[in-house]
């Protein structure tokens, strides 16, 4: 297997990263003066800290969404030998669909997902 | 080949000691996603992709999300400032020496007179292919048990964010308390 075209990409990522950046710290101009360097540079004086402790809700998301992308997972190995698996692979995968479904009515109908 | 199995092992290793040892805990987490993705360069290079793009989708995905939340969750200027040492330093350094030590030994006896059979140089095993065909032909069962599980861990979620949620609420309801007879919330302006 050829992971050239792969490679080749994360070196282009990488290059295109450190061009844009190098570019504009050569070229931009830097003064930088206390007032400049505050998060507001004009405006009100800051009132707190920008950095407050999130809501547990955020959490149930991230939890909510593991268990979906783990399921999508599952479903590439299917996906590309779908048509050789037939009948037999489709309803397994049915099932497998099915339980997760119950899962998704199961936190639909208790809430999880309203942001209340 | 080499060249990028010690690029990818070392830069994993080296990141994974800054994992532990960064003070910082959101750098932590930056590290570990490092981390990850140089297991799963690791991956990739061993003829695993599958495994490739699980490490990735779910990894340093959705669990490093999950990272990130709970990470937000507590109060961080105060953490950068916890001691991060205890007087335990011998006692982890001879469990972890040991531990270390124990799965090297394994690791050696596992592989020890075992010769990778001739057809997995032609055969990969860990192409999406290959797992497909043996998830629906020998591990049909496992595969749906696996959805209970995920079924399960998604009903435990939920269970324990309401419970946590609950308690959130609670430490406000115990803060206003029973109403005083002499209500002084009644000068101060609302």
């Amino acid at each position: 297997m050829n992971m050239l075209p792969l490679l080749i990409t994360f070196v282009l990522a990488g290059l295109v990263c450190a061009l844009m950046l190098s570019l504009s710290r050569l070229f931009g101009p830097r003064r930088p003066t206390p007032v400049k360097s505050e998060p507001f540079e004009c405006g009100m004086d800051q009132m707190e800290q920008p950095r407050r402790q999130f809501s547990v809700k955020f959490s149930v998301v991230a939890m909510l969404f593991i268990v979906f992308d783990i399921e999508v997972a599952f479903l590439y190995p299917w996906a590309v030998m779908f048509r050789r698996l037939d009948v037999a692979g489709f309803l397994a995968v049915l099932v497998f669909l099915g339980l997760l479904t119950v899962a998704f009515v199961y936190a639909w109908r208790r809430g999880a997902l309203e942001w209340n | 080949m080499v060249f990028f199995f010690l690029l990818f092992t070392i830069a994993g290793l080296a990141s994974a000691v800054m994992v532990v040892t960064r003070k910082n805990v959101m750098h932590a987490a930056l590290f570990l996603l490092l981390t990850f993705a140089c297991v799963g360069a690791t991956y990739v290079m061993l003829r695993a992709e599958l495994l490739a793009a699980v490490q990735v989708l779910v990894y340093a995905g959705a669990v490093m999300v999950l990272f990130l939340f709970a990470i937000l969750l507590v109060n961080m200027p105060e953490a950068v400032r916890l001691r991060q040492w205890t007087r335990q330093t011998a006692v982890a350094v001879v469990l972890a020496g040991l531990t270390g030590l124990w799965l090297i030994i394994a690791t050696v006896r596992a592989f020890t007179g075992f010769a990778a059979p001739p057809e997995a140089a032609t055969q990969p095993l860990g192409t999406p292919r290959a797992i497909g065909e043996a998830l629906f032909s020998d591990y049909v069962l496992p595969f749906e048990i696996a959805s209970l599980i995920l079924l399960a861990a998604m009903v435990g979620a939920i269970v324990l964010a309401r419970e946590t949620a609950r308690e959130e609420e609670r430490p406000t309801e115990a803060l206003s308390g029973p109403p005083q007879p002499d209500a002084q919330e009644d000068q101060q302006p609302v």
